[in-house]
């Protein structure tokens, strides 16, 4: 089966206009945004949407802040109007908070107070460490690694902070040393871009950040994720609520496995990727670590509009789907002795879609979402009493929707 | 190298940014980052590029958007590398 993945973007995805049609377009949206500007008591539409704003967005607690709300925002229009469910929830850096808090492990009162706490503490902790971190491009992993260990030392040290394609990875550490292995790296080919930021993000200098930020993660209330979230720092799945304080303090201070986190996707058969979020800075890198998962931006209207196509059931789908779930019931075989349970659990529910469905198909008749949902009940029904195995039932079910879902009419709401 | 001139550098840059961004027609003092039509990673994307064709370095000194904004800027960005001799890898 063809899985889809979520990606929430981290800070450098904010841009002048975020979100702006969207406020106007989704009432949904528009709360969200004003629920975050009633929270923390700042204007989230004035200092995403307005051009004059710029300086004050890129501010780091600022950024951090405002692709949390958007991400949130933009992943309840998400589920409004496509609704799939996704199979794997992954965030870059900050972008794990928005994932953990649209998974509902976290409620959204919480992430944004908690992502103010992160930004504060990181402000207030980095210009002492003199520190900071740069992006290098078109060389492999391998060989950054190398430069760095052979440049960093005690008190002037250089380490990975992120990997994030087999040639994209970040370096961070204290100022001159980092320096010097840039132009180490550069006269071996690679691009080396350094960052606005002015910390040693993810390594072991933010220490002092981990500590105040565990503190902060220990008052706060977490639930069980909805659907499985991976962790940056370990680049494996969160095992419940009980992960969560332990998984992002460890995330300050270690580099961010992004690679092997898409890895991981690919391996549990993930396909699909949609980054939600502002910008498509991981759509764009996903196409640099796979080309075997098929990666869209819910922030593009383009690739928003192929996700609909792709994932919603459109009215003109519902009879043949219907009638797909009556041929599937009849095909399959039937493993149930009792033929007193056969009558009851398989017979009894498949002559009464079968005579609506009859009924449907005649003129000035329409088909809606309840009359769907009641078939692909009565096939999920049939197949259980002819105790078909549960894989092969999913399957079936996932076959004669095409892996389209129906739209919801009632979303539910993350945090 | 030197057989490079103006007209075919500025050429080969048009062609690749046209066939990487979502354009059918481009001037070549269009700013295509200030018009949002291509990001930061576009960028980087373009000075991987641009170091191939020509056999140029960039670092990080060169990192101004300012330089690569448009196929002009682009293509002086390029001929001032080349002409300046600035020792490759």
């Amino acid at each position: 089966m063809k899985k889809l993945m979520l990606m929430f973007p981290g800070v450098g995805s904010q841009y002048p206009g975020m979100g702006r049609s969207f406020y106007k377009g989704y009432p949904v949206f528009k709360e969200t945004f004003d629920q975050a500007s009633h929270i923390l008591e700042k204007d989230f539409t004035a200092l995403c949407f307005d051009e004059k704003n710029k300086k004050e967005l890129d501010q780091l607690e600022n950024a951090q802040l405002s692709i949390l709300v958007h991400s949130v925002a933009l992943f309840r229009v998400f589920q409004l109007e496509i609704g799939a469910p996704p199979d794997l929830c992954m965030g870059h850096s900050l972008g794990e908070y928005s994932a953990l808090c649209c998974a509902g492990a976290l409620e959204f009162g919480d992430a944004l107070r908690l992502v103010r706490a992160r930004g504060r503490t990181i402000e207030r902790v980095s210009p002492g460490l003199k520190g900071t971190m740069m992006w290098v491009i078109n060389l492999e992993r391998e060989k950054v690694a190398q430069v760095c260990n052979r440049f960093s030392n005690p008190g002037n040290e250089v380490y990975i902070s992120a990997y994030d394609s087999p040639t994209q990875t970040s370096i961070s550490g204290h100022n001159q040393i980092v320096m010097q292995a840039a132009r180490e790296l550069e006269t071996m080919g690679a691009i080396v871009f350094p960052l606005k930021m002015n910390g040693p993000f993810h390594s072991t200098l933010m220490q002092q950040a981990a500590l105040e930020m565990k503190v902060e993660l220990e008052k706060t209330n977490f639930s069980n994720p909805l659907f499985p979230v991976m962790a940056n720092h370990n680049a494996s799945l969160y095992d419940g609520k009980d992960s969560i304080v332990n998984n992002l303090s460890r995330q300050i201070v270690s580099p961010i496995c992004w690679q092997d986190s898409l890895t991981f996707a690919y391996e549990m058969g993930i396909r699909t990727a949609i980054e939600i979020g502002p910008k498509d800075v991981l759509k764009f890198l996903l196409k640099k670590n796979s080309n075997r998962i098929h990666s869209f931006s819910m922030d593009n209207k383009d690739d928003a509009k192929a996700l609909q196509e792709k994932y919603v059931l459109t009215t003109e789908d519902y009879l043949p789907l219907i009638a797909r779930c009556l041929g599937a019931a009849v095909s399959t075989r039937n493993f149930n002795q009792s033929r007193e349970d056969f009558h009851k659990g398989a017979l009894i529910p498949y002559r009464k879609v079968a005579a609506m469905y009859e009924e449907l198909k005649l003129p000035g008749k329409k088909v809606g979402n309840e009359h769907v949902g009641q078939a692909l009940e009565m096939l999920e029904a049939v197949l259980n009493t002819k105790k078909v195995p549960g894989l092969e039932i999913s399957q079936w079910l996932y076959d004669v929707t095409g892996g389209k879902v129906l739209k919801p009419s009632h979303p539910v709401k993350p945090g | 190298m030197n057989n490079l001139n103006e007209q075919s550098i500025k050429g080969v840059i048009r062609t690749y940014i046209m066939e990487n961004v979502n354009i059918n027609e481009l001037n070549d003092d269009y700013d295509i980052f200030e018009s949002g039509l291509a990001n930061s990673l576009f960028a980087i994307e373009l000075m991987t590029f641009l170091e191939k064709s020509f056999d140029i370095k960039v670092t990080m000194e060169d990192l101004d958007m300012q330089n690569f904004k448009s196929v002009n800027a682009s293509g002086l960005f390029v001929q001032e590398k080349l002409e300046s001799g600035a020792p490759v890898n």
